[in-house]
């Protein structure tokens, strides 16, 4: 063998195993008093990581309401009671006013239903899918409607469990009357995002800004109530102020008039001003999407409130994974151990090469923060499998020809045959569900780092 | 040899699919209805020595143990079915070793429901019928030597029998259907593509190669 040869040889070997230092071990430099790894540590998913578990029970307590002798409600008090249970009511006559007093059920007998129910959780499914939330699962129990909700445990996570417990309740009502003016049926949807404006003196900043668009006959509406709902001064020179309340789930999220002169179709709701801070605005950001996934999704048929919520560790231990990583590393040194049977020598260089791309597809998937799954973490395997089975061919095709062209001709085979594999783990790589988009990036990852590290790496150890 | 596989492999599906139609699938405790206790150990302890005593307890019946709560001090047990008398020995067991008053009536009960098949692979279907179609109109126009439409089925077929094979074993075996189950089936479909079109390579370059 040339001096050349013997040369490359050496440094792709140095190499590889610098590359398996760095990523099995680390970089570690000094920060403060302590030594500090610099290479980030796996982000994981879900299954690996732990979960915040969160419990919706049907809301069964009751509120109180008063009737007129005609029927009419009179007063909507919300004293709500606990558990009193749902068909007792009581009447409280007053013979100087006719008024009767009841206790309802917040959630009447006649909407729990199977439907109903299954409807709360699809529109729940859609929240967590509007929310982003990029791996779930939502269990339900038909019998008595409790929902079980399984997201990631992240600076997102108490956002996630003021939405679900939402009913989405939309109201445009007026302030005085508390007369229904609009609501969920003319909401068409809401957006969310940052604003630009200014200050009276053009200092520009920036809000967020909550938009409710409304359907054709909405708009109308909304027009209207712009128009009618406004500061206007009396003969007395008094100002009298005619306002609308925007509610959701019966709380009032602000209260508005309008100038005289302005006609709108939209509602648009501003938070923060010309002194919120980044992290203000990033909060106030949060909070809107939680509205637009709320509100974006429909109204729950039946009120749902928190009955607990957890945070739950994995039920994959430490040990787990290191029983597995050992047995997943004996049928790798069984497979090292047949190829240096078959390849002699050039077989025994090939521990260097399959290390290498191990550790150098690990070292990419932190360095780029890819989030392992379990899907994601079966396919570094595959595709650690499937660079074993390349290299292989590569010697047994040295074995057969000698000439330089035997690498070059593997190769080409070789990508023609991945081009499927290319495709599928592009697509999976757009996927909103985590564990796809996992195995997606490692797969694109993987695909890129064999082809560099084949023409870097394997061909100078595997050439004869 | 390749049609005995061919046939072995079509007596599985077709066993695994009855087995499915009248005793359906297993599902592991991360997905099958269970019931739940949480019980607060105010002590440093090490889940193994739970485990262990879980083990005792339940006669090794299958279980899931976790820790739960920001605190850590938590643990979770989820099991098919339960007795009180198990409970109760578990909770002495606890207090013995750790030195603890816990009652009975202060372990956290819950069930659990199913999560539905169909929710769990809902998430996937899209994405992996928008890669097979993607992969179908490659294969179809790269191989067209070897007519398209009999790519297209031969690959549909392979993807598909392959899935059912899975199933079917998983069927057979009583295996429970886990959360690694999904990650199996993509790596198999990904295999299946793979091999697919190592051999397409192969038919057609027999000719120029003979």
């Amino acid at each position: 063998m040339d001096k050349g040869k013997l040369l490359k040889r050496i440094l792709a070997i140095l190499v590889v195993v610098l590359i398996s230092i760095i990523s099995f071990v680390g970089i570690f430099v000094r920060d403060k008093n302590r030594y500090k790894n610099i290479i980030p540590e796996y982000q994981l998913g879900m299954d690996l990581e732990g979960s915040r578990i969160i419990n919706l029970k049907v809301d069964d307590s009751t509120e109180t309401k008063s009737y007129d002798k005609d029927g009419n409600l009179v007063e909507d008090e919300d004293s709500t009671t606990a558990d009193t249970g749902a068909e007792e009511t009581t009447e409280g006559e007053n013979t100087e006013d006719e008024i009767t007093t009841v206790e309802e059920p917040i959630n009447k007998p006649e909407i729990l239903t199977l439907d109903n129910y299954n409807t709360s959780k699809n529109i729940i499914e859609k929240r967590l899918d509007s929310l982003g939330v990029v791996e779930y699962t939502v269990r339900q129990n038909t019998s008595d409607g409790l929902i079980t909700v399984q997201v990631p445990e992240n600076d997102d996570t108490d956002i996630i469990v003021s939405t679900l417990s939402s009913m989405g309740k939309f109201e445009i009502v007026d302030a005085e009357t508390e007369e229904v003016l609009m609501d969920n049926s003319r909401l068409k949807s809401v957006d969310a995002g940052l604003a630009q404006t200014a200050t009276t003196s053009g200092t520009a900043y920036y809000v967020v800004a909550i938009t409710f668009n409304f359907d054709k006959e909405g708009r109308a509406i909304f027009k209207d109530i712009t128009k009618n709902y406004t500061t206007t001064t009396d003969e007395e020179g008094n100002s009298v102020e005619k306002q609308i309340e925007v509610k959701i789930d019966d709380e009032t999220l602000t209260t508005i008039s309008f100038e005289e002169d302005e006609s709108r179709d939209v509602l648009q709701l501003t938070m923060g001003n010309e002194s919120s801070t980044n992290d203000q605005l990033t909060e106030y950001l949060q909070q809107a999407g939680s509205f637009v996934a709320t509100l974006n999704n429909g109204q729950m048929p039946i009120s749902y409130v928190l009955d607990n919520e957890i945070y739950e560790a994995s039920d994959i231990t430490v040990n787990d994974i290191r029983n597995v990583l050992i047995v997943i590393g004996v049928i790798f040194a069984i497979l090292l151990i047949i190829m240096i049977i078959k390849f002699k020598k050039y077989g025994l260089l090939q521990i260097f090469t399959n290390i290498g791309f191990i550790a150098t597809l690990l070292l990419i998937i932190r360095l780029t923060n890819v989030i392992l799954t379990i899907e994601g973490i079966a396919t570094i395997i595959l595709m650690v499998i499937l660079n074993y089975v390349f290299i292989w061919s590569v010697l047994k095709g040295y074995k057969v020809d000698q000439s330089r062209k035997v690498f070059d001709d593997v190769m080409l085979k070789s990508i023609i045959i991945i081009i499927p594999l290319a495709i599928v783990t592009i697509v999976f790589t757009f996927s909103s569900w985590l564990p796809l988009a996992s195995c997606g990036m490692v797969g694109i990852w993987a695909i890129m780092i064999w082809l560099a590290y084949s023409y870097v790496i394997t061909k100078i150890l595997t050439n004869r | 040899m390749k049609n005995k596989i061919r046939i072995l492999a079509v007596i599985i599906i077709i066993i695994g699919i009855i087995l499915i139609a009248v005793k359906g699938l297993v599902f592991d405790l991360n997905y099958a209805e269970n019931k739940q206790i949480q019980i607060t150990i105010d002590a440093e302890f090490e889940l193994k020595d739970i485990e262990q005593m879980a083990k005792e307890v339940f006669n090794n019946q299958d279980f899931k143990l976790n820790i739960v709560g920001e605190d850590e001090d938590t643990i979770s047990i989820k099991i098919r079915d339960y007795t009180d008398e198990q409970l109760l020995q578990l909770n002495d067991k606890i207090n013995e070793k750790y030195g603890l008053s816990n009652n009975v009536e202060d372990i956290e009960r819950y069930y659990n429901t199913n999560v539905r098949g169909r929710d769990i692979v809902k998430h996937f279907v899209v994405a992996i019928a928008i890669s097979t179609v993607l992969v179908a109109i490659y294969s179809m126009i790269k191989y067209k030597k070897l007519k398209p439409y009999k790519v297209l089925i031969e690959l549909v077929l392979k993807l598909v029998l392959s899935q059912m094979l899975l199933l079917s074993i998983y069927s057979i075996t009583r295996l429970p259907i886990s959360r690694i189950t999904m990650s199996i089936s993509i790596v198999l479909y990904l295999i299946v593509l793979t091999v697919f079109t190592a051999e397409k390579e192969k038919q057609i370059n027999k000719p120029s190669e003979e």
